[in-house]
């Protein structure tokens, strides 16, 4: 089987085979070199021009060199055994399909990613609105189905893009052996995080998102939860230090970049000119019409549209900050919030108050402090009752912010100060 | 009023609710996740024409299992709703700190107190091990719903190759999750 390469900022070279070149050759695949991994945050960040397709090469990857890195170790090995009696071919088998699931977790990414997540129409059988995982599972399962399962490798390996998708989307027919793999595609721990955290920081130029890569992988250990006696993925005790400094990555990433207040504003106008413009996105059952839309062709129906919202983001005359509270608003801070809105409605200023969204979006998911350090007996304990830092570090995220129309800027800051 | 608040909020019930019925019972993060899935079918169920609750659970090996809800979880501590310590043989013990949070968040209170009340009746005597089978077994049928009693064991016992058959099937008849 032929081996390619190609270059990555992160890693130096990423390594694929034959089969793997054709389904990353696959224009559904290629579609990804035209979704930002961060929306509009070349706004703030003029260096942000990284795709979903380099992220996910990424994850590809990293996820190998994660699902390695456990099996290398012996204590590892002998839980996985004892808990999933495994065999080297399934193990074989095993580290294809997570590698796949890392390559393609992200392929039903909708344009500018997880802004127009917004858009997404609401499944009428759930009542609640599709994510981009459903869209992954339609693109993997429909128009990839092909290239994924009519390759020789494919009949080698035995693996059909159910596999893929089960374990991408937590399917309960997955075999558990499998399924317990999910862990380091979509967890606190997982290749997904670990990637997005150090490319996001090469692109922006920043410098919070960047921690000891190498140190975490050798370090990856497996032990068991008293509670539940269920195996966990954690840190060697030795290196619970790394396991640190990624959760201190990831909040400074959060509050200085992607909760940014500029950023979240063109997030807001994008949102809004894409309501405008197109409506809501195709559902999952009408893939082909969903792999149309990319940020290309989105912008271009945005131009064409001509809103307000769209002109403004493009003149860069971006909603602005008018107010904000601290990450954990006190009862003072909650009154002037709702004083101020008052007092802007009853003077006919459009005000923006950007708090609701906070649960439900990508970057504030997941409690890091569940990060657990495995000592030598294989028990599990969480990072917080080791790290001071992340015991006190204070989640989650509920900062309130006010945003006026460029144009009302200079009247709201009035109406601001005569309330202070 | 922030989505997070009411869901610690509801959290903080099912902590209190289960010390009252059963006050040396071990109250851990798997029991709050596994009783937060059950909450949010029930409630949906039994609502349907009203707020819906998505608290976004996806399948691990560990069974159903929700970021949001570990995130409310630490939101309830941070609030002092609820105490969280760790016990290195035994691992988390949740506790309630608050009797009546002052300022009540949800609106429907009565009706989540009374689904609440209904799952700590029905399920708060099971410990984590049991209640991660119970859940994994109904999230395994809110995806196939005619699935057959015995298939369903057969899934779950598979989903958790450390229990028996045996043992499985006496947890989900003892629910009634299945009838044999």
């Amino acid at each position: 089987m032929g081996e390619y390469e190609i270059r990555d900022p992160i890693y130096g070279f990423i390594t694929f085979d034959e089969w793997e070149r054709e389904i990353i050759s696959h224009p559904w695949f290629q579609r990804l070199r035209r979704i930002r991994q961060l929306g509009l945050t070349d706004m703030v960040y003029p260096g942000a021009m990284h795709t979903r397709f380099e992220h996910s090469l990424g994850v590809m990857h990293l996820v190998t060199k994660m699902f390695d890195s456990i099996m290398k170790n012996e204590e590892n090995r002998k839980l996985l055994e004892d808990y999933f009696q495994y065999s080297g071919e399934d193990l074989n088998r095993y580290r294809k399909i997570v590698r796949l699931a890392g390559l393609l977790h992200d392929v039903g990414h909708a344009p500018y990613s997880h802004v127009s997540e917004q858009i997404m129409p609401k499944n009428t059988n759930t009542k609640k609105p599709f994510k981009h995982e459903d869209y992954t599972k339609a693109i993997i399962e429909g128009p990839m189905k092909r290239v994924i399962e009519a390759n020789n490798h494919t009949k080698h390996f035995d693996i059909s893009t159910k596999d893929i998708t089960n374990i991408i989307s937590g399917n309960p027919e997955t075999p558990v052996g499998l399924l317990f793999w999910r862990v380091i595609i979509s967890s606190q721990l997982d290749a997904d995080r670990c990637d997005y955290l150090l490319r996001d920081s090469h692109h922006t130029g920043v410098k919070y998102g960047i921690y000891d890569l190498e140190r975490l992988l050798n370090t990856l250990k497996l032990g068991v939860n008293p509670e539940s006696n269920e195996l966990v993925l954690g840190i060697k005790k030795g290196g619970w230090h790394v396991a640190e400094s990624l959760i201190i990555a990831r909040y400074q990433m959060f509050t200085q970049m992607y909760f940014h207040k500029t950023r979240r504003a063109y997030d807001y106008m994008i949102q809004q000119a894409l309501k405008e413009s197109i409506g809501l996105l195709p559902p999952p059952s009408l893939i082909e019409d969903f792999l149309e839309l990319d940020d290309y062709s989105v912008w271009h129906c945005m131009r064409i549209k001509g809103s307000e919202w769209f002109t403004n983001l493009i003149s860069r005359k971006h909603i602005r900050l008018l107010y904000e509270t601290k990450e954990m608003p006190i009862e003072s801070e909650e009154k002037m919030i709702c004083r101020l809105k008052e007092c802007l409605n009853h003077d006919n200023i459009w005000v923006w108050e950007d708090s609701q969204g906070i649960r439900k979006n990508w970057y504030s998911g997941g409690d890091d402090k569940e990060v657990h350090i495995i000592d030598k007996f294989n028990n599990s304990m969480p990072l917080s009752y080791y790290s001071t830092i992340v015991k006190n570090m204070y989640t989650p995220f509920m900062k309130i912010r006010l945003y006026v129309k460029y144009k009302d800027v200079k009247n709201a800051i009035k109406i601001k100060e005569g309330l202070t | 009023m922030n989505w997070l608040l009411e869901e610690a909020e509801i959290i903080s019930l099912f902590v209190r609710k289960i010390s009252e019925k059963n006050p040396e019972h071990q109250i851990g993060k798997t029991i709050i996740q596994k009783m937060m899935y059950l909450f949010e079918i029930e409630y949906n169920n039994k609502y349907e024409d009203q707020k819906q609750y998505d608290f976004d659970y996806t399948l691990y090996h560990y069974g159903p299992y929700s970021f949001e809800i570990n995130q409310a979880l630490n939101m309830a501590k941070n609030m002092k709703f609820v105490s969280i310590t760790w016990n290195p043989e035994k691992g988390y013990f949740i506790k309630p700190r608050t009797i009546n949070i002052e300022n009540q968040i949800n609106e429907n209170m009565d009706q989540i107190e009374e689904i609440v009340e209904d799952l700590v009746n029905g399920y708060g005597s099971y410990y984590a091990r049991e209640l991660s089978i119970i859940a994994t077994a109904i999230y395994v049928k809110q995806h196939n719903t005619d699935i057959h009693d015995d298939d369903l064991v057969e899934i779950v016992a598979a989903l958790k190759p450390k229990y028996n058959v045996q043992s499985i099937r006496r947890i989900l008849i003892d629910a009634n999750i299945i009838n044999h």
